[in-house]
């Protein structure tokens, strides 16, 4: 069942894989196209580098906005598809529980979105090597990790949609509208503790190395109750 | 042994406040080819469905070898062999990735099995399933569903997108092989040809209800068709009375001659037409098409079984 969902999802794991090392892997070169090498003391240098790679990949602007996407465009697909082309009824007449359905299904999207952002990561610090610039792993670690769990909160949503919406375009719509009102709460600095990419993309966490304990169970949480509900919806839901 | 493969009793399944079953009961005993006839839109795809644990009963009970297709779905899909009518396979995978999957999720499997189907049929391994014909990805799914050695197999409407070199072949040689092996098939058609072939027992669903379930050597004899011959043309009151006997369905007349289409009891029919005041000077006996009298349950002129 593995390797059919993967087979089901290679051309979208693979324009995303691009798209995302790509991006990741620019990121770098991008301060020096921009804004010319750093100057300053080694220690200077770096921390404006680690700044610069967080602002870039790890905040608002490329990472989450491509992780947002794909994790949404791959948690659509994952229930609707079976519905629209008539497969679900194929699918439900194997001696499988639903929740082994569901369950597979989601992990096979999660493991592509982990990864794909450790290899976005691997693209980063091969990068900065290239440029002589020294990333610190650990954080660097624990902020693509922290940044995977905040992923799949979106898949989670894009799967409830998935249930709910009778096709895939439906289910995408609804996930984009709900992540687009989500995001508006960013814009007002008050209520930025209550979205989901404040505690995503955590710039305490990486650029002072402290271990981000409650980013992390935030986002477990958040990324958890789409999931049950999901599971949920799909026992209770008739095809 | 379980001797009933599939029990349906008072099953009644609602889409929202659409009734789309109701109170629809079936026994299909073990080792049978049950025909499971129907107009589109009688229920057919819904009934298999909810044998298969698809789709919940609203009310009632669905056992498939004694198993609760509810609360033991996956005991139910273990023993069961599916073939849809829309063949709903994954068309990205060519068939040894349709077997891999079938293989990985199924309780037990034969790959030779599968493999000497494909053969017959003829199916290329390597090439796409979205390339193939209807007709083959019947076939495929005929051969996928056998892998799992499945004590019940559920069609339906298998023969629908088949040519008719395939059609004899699938109907013959593969139901024929099936039911030899003593396995249950429940095939559910539109096509009386393809169920008066095949099928030792068949069911009649119209407008969510069973309007017929017998064998089909019952029905044969059974069902006849009483020529009645009058010296004389025949009073409307004596029609009447005629339509009116128990086991009659139809009384049609033609001149001097009285067509009465009967549902079984035909020696005291004859008894009973013998005695009365215009009796006929001949009675003949006929053996009635089977596909028409299915014909007349479908279209819901027949309900009196």
């Amino acid at each position: 069942m593995i390797t059919k969902e993967l087979l089901d999802i290679r051309w979208k794991l693979l324009v995303f894989a691009l798209i995302s090392l790509g991006t990741a892997g620019f990121q770098p070169f991008s301060l020096v196209s921009f804004s010319g090498q750093l100057s300053g003391t080694t220690v200077q240098r770096t921390s404006d580098f680690q700044a610069h790679i967080w602002e870039h990949w790890f905040y608002l602007s490329n990472g989450p906005l491509i992780f947002l996407l794909f994790a949404i465009v791959l948690g659509c697909g994952l229930i609707a598809t079976e519905v629209s082309q008539g497969t679900i009824t194929f699918l439900f007449s194997r001696p499988l529980s639903r929740n082994r359905i569901l369950l597979t299904k989601y992990a096979v999207s999660a493991a592509s979105l982990l990864i794909v952002a450790i290899l976005s990561s691997i693209a980063i610090l091969v990068s900065s090597m290239i440029l002589g610039y020294t990333l610190d792993m650990i954080r660097l670690l624990t902020a693509t990790f922290l940044f995977w769990l905040g992923s799949l909160t979106p898949l989670g949503c894009a799967l409830i949609f998935s249930i709910i919406a009778s096709d895939t375009l439906r289910a995408l719509l609804w996930s984009l509208l709900t992540f687009a009102v989500g995001n508006v709460l960013l814009l007002i600095p008050r209520w930025q503790p209550w979205s989901l990419l404040y505690y995503w993309s955590s710039r305490q966490s990486y650029l002072q190395g402290t271990f981000p304990f409650a980013e992390y169970i935030f986002c477990f949480i958040a990324a958890l109750l789409p999931l049950l509900l999901a599971l949920w919806l799909f026992h209770l839901k008739e095809y | 042994m379980n001797k009933v493969a599939i029990l349906v009793d008072h099953l009644t399944v609602n889409y929202g406040s659409q009734c789309v079953l109701r109170d629809l009961s079936l026994e299909v005993p073990v080792g049978t080819i049950f025909g499971f006839l129907g107009r589109n839109g009688a229920g057919k795809t819904t009934t298999i469905k909810t044998l298969l644990g698809i789709r919940r009963p609203t009310a009632g009970k669905v056992e498939v070898l004694g198993y609760d297709v509810v609360r033991q779905h996956i005991e139910v899909c273990s023993h069961v062999g599916y073939v849809s009518e829309t063949h709903n396979l994954y068309d990205y995978l060519n068939i040894t990735q349709m077997c891999a999957f079938c293989r990985d999720t199924s309780r037990r499997w034969k790959q030779n099995i599968v493999d000497t189907y494909l053969d017959l049929f003829a199916l290329p391994r390597t090439q796409k399933i979205k390339q193939f014909s209807k007709g083959m990805k019947t076939q495929l799914a005929l051969s996928l569903a056998m892998g799992s050695e499945p004590d019940i197999l559920i069609l339906d409407e298998p023969t629908a997108d088949l040519d008719p070199i395939a059609r004899e072949l699938f109907l013959h040689t593969l139901i024929g092989d099936i039911a030899a092996a003593g396995k249950t098939v429940f095939f559910s058609s539109h096509i009386l040809s393809d169920i008066e072939a095949v099928a030792d027992h068949v069911a009649v669903i119209e407008g969510g209800r069973i309007v017929l379930s017998a064998e089909l050597d019952e029905l044969r004899e059974t069902h006849k068709i009483l020529r009645l011959t009058y010296p004389e043309g025949l009073p409307p009151a004596e029609l009447e009375y005629l339509q009116s006997l128990p086991h009659v369905s139809q009384a049609k007349q033609e001149g001097q001659v009285v067509q009465l289409h009967t549902t079984g009891m035909v020696n005291e029919l004859v008894s009973l037409i013998k005695e009365r005041l215009y009796p006929p000077h001949d009675i003949e006996t006929l053996h009635t098409d089977l596909g028409s009298v299915l014909l007349e349950y479908i279209k819901g002129i027949r309900n009196d079984h």
